[in-house]
């Protein structure tokens, strides 16, 4: 509905939109699935562990708060075994284990502006929203995700510490093979822009002439590394710099759910606009043994002066 | 207090799920064991793999230092729902079962063959460990494992 007009002609019409009950409805459902789209897109969270939309009655309570858990199963163990012909396998009473995946709300910072204000700005306010709501939302998600994997390699030890300032190879090679080793798959890594820049200048006795060339000219412009999916995010805060991250597929990884949908909130009293964004999601790592982490001595990121 | 889950199965979960469940697995007499369920005598709590023993009035109590005969390994412990509303444990009674349990009085060294007795072993620990000469036996060793033992109970003690 907004499309074919420029910034100021739309911010004025959306002001004006908010005068009505309908309109505001409308600007409420427009925002909405402008954030939904976005976080799809953005979260790197998500595309390591894609969410599943989930109602409340998928949901169970709790005896103690009202707040929400999914409980999820895990596959229960199982095995075969050779025998002689008069004899019989051992037997097992089935006994599942489960986890218990809490719900929490993310929610952008409650955003007002003045309708006059609103008007001075060159750009629509969607743009506000993408800029503020939606990378915070996403960016919630995104540390959730990464404090979730660290609890998980507290466990299980799949933490390498390595002497290499940069990420090559042969560190790839270590961070898959602790997945790997446990009858699982690493399928996708994840490092930052920093460390990935680092992996193209590695030299051509490395990784072949032809590869190099490319590299020079074009960049590394393939999806994974070592056959499996490469997932490179800007957030060095989170993904902080000389740490690459492995996960299995999502099916050997964990779960995360989102509660409906994102929901966008705006209204309109006397001459202020309010709006904010929020939503319920729950993230968790059934299998810890699916994730795994190096973390290289990389030098800082941020050049201090000096010589290269 | 009742509660969904442990606090270690809510994410991020503080345990290895896919890990193998060694608290207690009958590996023969599934079909044919007595699973008796047993009033819990006060105060009692039980898990899993641990071993029950009838007071005077036919509760289900914690085995004390002097090991009895009458010891029965818990089937399903207190820690359920279910118990948690019948206020019962399930014990495994009179009838033989070979068994793989990771509860163990882990501070002696067993061989296959060994005799096995229950006692309380100090620390709200009561599982099996190695029989005294006077004490009675209600095991036998058979498999001395990395973290299990595997051993056949001994019905009708």
């Amino acid at each position: 509905m907004y499309e074919g007009l420029d910034a100021q002609s739309f911010n004025n019409v959306f002001i004006e939109q908010l005068d009505t009950t309908e309109g505001m409805k409308k600007s409420a459902a427009a925002g909405a699935a402008f954030v939904r789209s976005k976080i799809r897109e953005i979260g790197f969270a998500r595309r390591l562990l894609p969410p599943e939309s989930v109602t409340r009655v998928d949901l169970t309570r709790s005896t103690d708060h009202d707040t929400l858990i999914k409980i999820v199963d895990i596959e229960h163990d199982s095995k075969a075994m050779a025998l002689n012909f008069a004899s019989e396998a051992d037997e097992r009473y089935i006994q599942g284990k489960r986890y218990a995946i809490p719900f929490y709300k993310i929610e952008s910072e409650k955003f007002v502006k003045s309708e006059a204000e609103l008007l001075s700005y060159d750009y629509p306010i969607t743009k506000i929203i993408e800029e503020n709501s939606i990378k915070d939302i996403q960016k919630v998600e995104d540390i959730t995700f990464i404090n979730h994997a660290e609890a998980a390699i507290s466990l299980t030890g799949k933490r390498l510490v390595s002497s290499a300032t940069s990420v090559d190879r042969r560190a790839m090679n270590s961070l898959f093979k602790m997945i790997d080793a446990d009858e699982l798959l690493a399928d996708v890594a994840l490092m930052n822009t920093v460390d990935y820049n680092d992996y193209m200048v590695q030299p051509a006795t490395e990784i072949g002439s032809p590869l190099a060339s490319e590299i020079t000219l074009d960049g590394y412009k393939y999806q994974t590394i070592m056959k499996r999916k490469l997932v490179v995010t800007n957030k060095l805060g989170i993904v902080l710099p000389g740490e690459v991250w492995a996960f299995a597929e999502p099916a050997y990884l964990g779960n995360s759910f989102i509660l409906n949908d994102v929901k966008f909130w705006i209204k309109k009293e006397a001459d202020m606009v309010i709006w904010k964004t929020w939503e319920y999601v729950g993230t968790g790592f059934g299998n810890i043994k699916s994730i795994a982490k190096i973390e290289l001595d990389v030098p800082s990121p941020i050049p201090v002066g000096g010589t290269i | 207090m009742v509660v969904a889950v442990s606090d270690i199965r809510v994410a991020p979960i503080g345990e290895d799920l896919t890990k193998e469940d060694l608290s207690l697995s009958v590996l023969r007499g599934l079909e044919k064991m007595y699973r008796v369920d047993k009033k819990i005598a006060t105060g009692a709590v039980f898990s899993k793999g641990e071993w029950a023993v009838l007071d005077s009035e036919g509760l289900a109590a914690r085995p004390g230092v002097t090991p009895v005969g009458g010891t029965y390994l818990v089937f399903c412990g207190t820690d359920r729902f279910d118990s948690y509303a019948t206020k019962q444990v399930t014990l495994i009674m009179s009838h033989p079962v070979v068994v793989k349990t990771s509860k163990f009085d882990t501070g002696v060294t067993y061989a296959v063959g060994d005799s096995l007795t229950v006692k309380d072993l100090g620390a709200g620990e009561a599982f099996v460990t190695k029989a005294g000469a006077s004490e009675p036996v209600l095991a036998r060793v058979l498999e001395v494992g990395n973290g299990y033992l595997v051993f056949e109970t001994l019905g009708g003690v």
